[in-house]
């Protein structure tokens, strides 16, 4: 009896176990499961990607600054590296960016964590040779919240 | 470039990238066909009727159900998408048979009324164009009228006379859930503005 009493209990733990991670896995993705998170998250990156990603060869000090109010802190650090290496370039163009946001995807979302696809489109001008370029760009984007706020954590080309 | 931040686009590394001309000129012809900025869904084999999908934003009444339709427009989607840019010179016509046994509504009307110059274009060129999905993400849900706008990233290679040209593709599809499984039935190519 003890051994038939402990396989149905197992088999019954099977199906519960089962059951649970069925359960949990549709349940782990919360995109547009969590409408309101879906909801927080596209708006945070609709308004921060345009200000984390234009910027002036005159203003390059900013994209750090604006870095640090809308990304996490390795979005900050990760923006301060890039600016270093392309300032002489950016300067010697005398190139301005600006970044708009043209379609937000959702493809996961946790209760602090956010991936996006985000079609971008930059135009960029550059001024030693006055010329204006318009591309559109595809970009995986995820987001962090930290202290209830969703944040930019790292922003990179779909290749 | 594959770290934050984007670079600006005017680098020698984006240039580089981006975006190779768009192609081979049948591939060029293919995009041509699928790009559809219509709106209304109508026609085809039953799509679900219904208003247009909802904003990311808009109240989703059972999570469950969102889920499962989320989940199966994408994949259909995926698949659509990579049917949808793939044609061969050499089987055509059933190429351009998948094409519109994949589409439903507007997307398939615009379809049948292409092909002849499709396969007329694609036998002139004689040139292979195929597909693989990079990226997707879906942008919007609505579970009443069984609809869904899913944004893919394809790349999409052109094999001709001189040679093989490989390009990206942004594509957004409306994908909308009919007796024969989802369909896209508006497919627009994401082009920048200017």
């Amino acid at each position: 009896m003890r051994p038939r009493g402990v396989m149905c209990w197992l088999a019954a733990f099977a199906l519960l176990m089962g059951g649970t991670a069925s359960a949990a896995e549709q349940d782990a993705n919360l995109a547009f499961v969590d409408s309101q998170g879906t909801r927080e998250v596209v708006e945070a990156a609709r308004s921060a990607l345009p200000t984390a990603l234009s910027y002036s060869y005159d203003k390059l000090d900013g994209v750090t600054r604006v870095a640090a109010e809308v990304g996490t802190r390795q979005f900050a650090d990760l923006q301060a590296d890039y600016i270093a290496q392309i300032r002489a370039t950016v300067t010697r163009q005398r190139l301005g960016v600006r970044t708009e946001v043209v379609e937000v995807g959702v493809q996961d979302l946790g209760p602090d964590s956010g991936r996006l696809l985000v079609f971008l489109e930059q135009v960029s001008t550059r001024g030693d040779v006055n010329r204006t370029s318009t591309q559109g760009i595809a970009a995986a984007v995820e987001l962090r919240k930290v202290d209830g706020q969703w944040r930019l954590d790292r922003v990179r080309d779909v290749v | 470039m594959a770290e934050t931040p984007l670079p600006p686009a005017s680098t020698e590394a984006r240039q580089e990238r981006r975006w190779l001309a768009a192609g081979a000129v049948v591939g060029v012809a293919v995009v041509g066909l699928v790009v559809l900025a219509v709106a209304v869904f109508s026609g085809g084999d039953g799509p679900t009727s219904g208003p247009a999908p909802s904003a990311a934003s808009q109240a989703l009444t059972s999570a469950p159900q969102a889920a499962t339709l989320r989940d199966e427009a994408l994949r259909a989607a995926e698949a659509s998408a990579v049917s949808l840019r793939s044609l061969d010179f050499r089987t055509a016509a059933q190429d351009l048979d998948r094409w519109e046994l994949t589409a439903t509504g507007a997307l398939l009307d615009d379809l049948r009324m292409q092909r002849a110059s499709v396969a007329s274009a694609v036998a002139q060129q004689r040139t292979v164009t195929t597909a693989r999905v990079v990226a997707a993400g879906v942008s919007a849900v609505s579970v009443p009228s069984g609809t869904a706008e899913v944004l893919v990233v394809l790349e999409v290679s052109v094999a001709g006379q001189d040679g093989v040209t490989t390009t990206q593709a942004r594509q957004k599809l409306t994908m909308t859930r009919t007796g024969q499984g989802w369909k896209p039935s508006v497919l627009v190519d994401v082009e920048p503005s200017a």
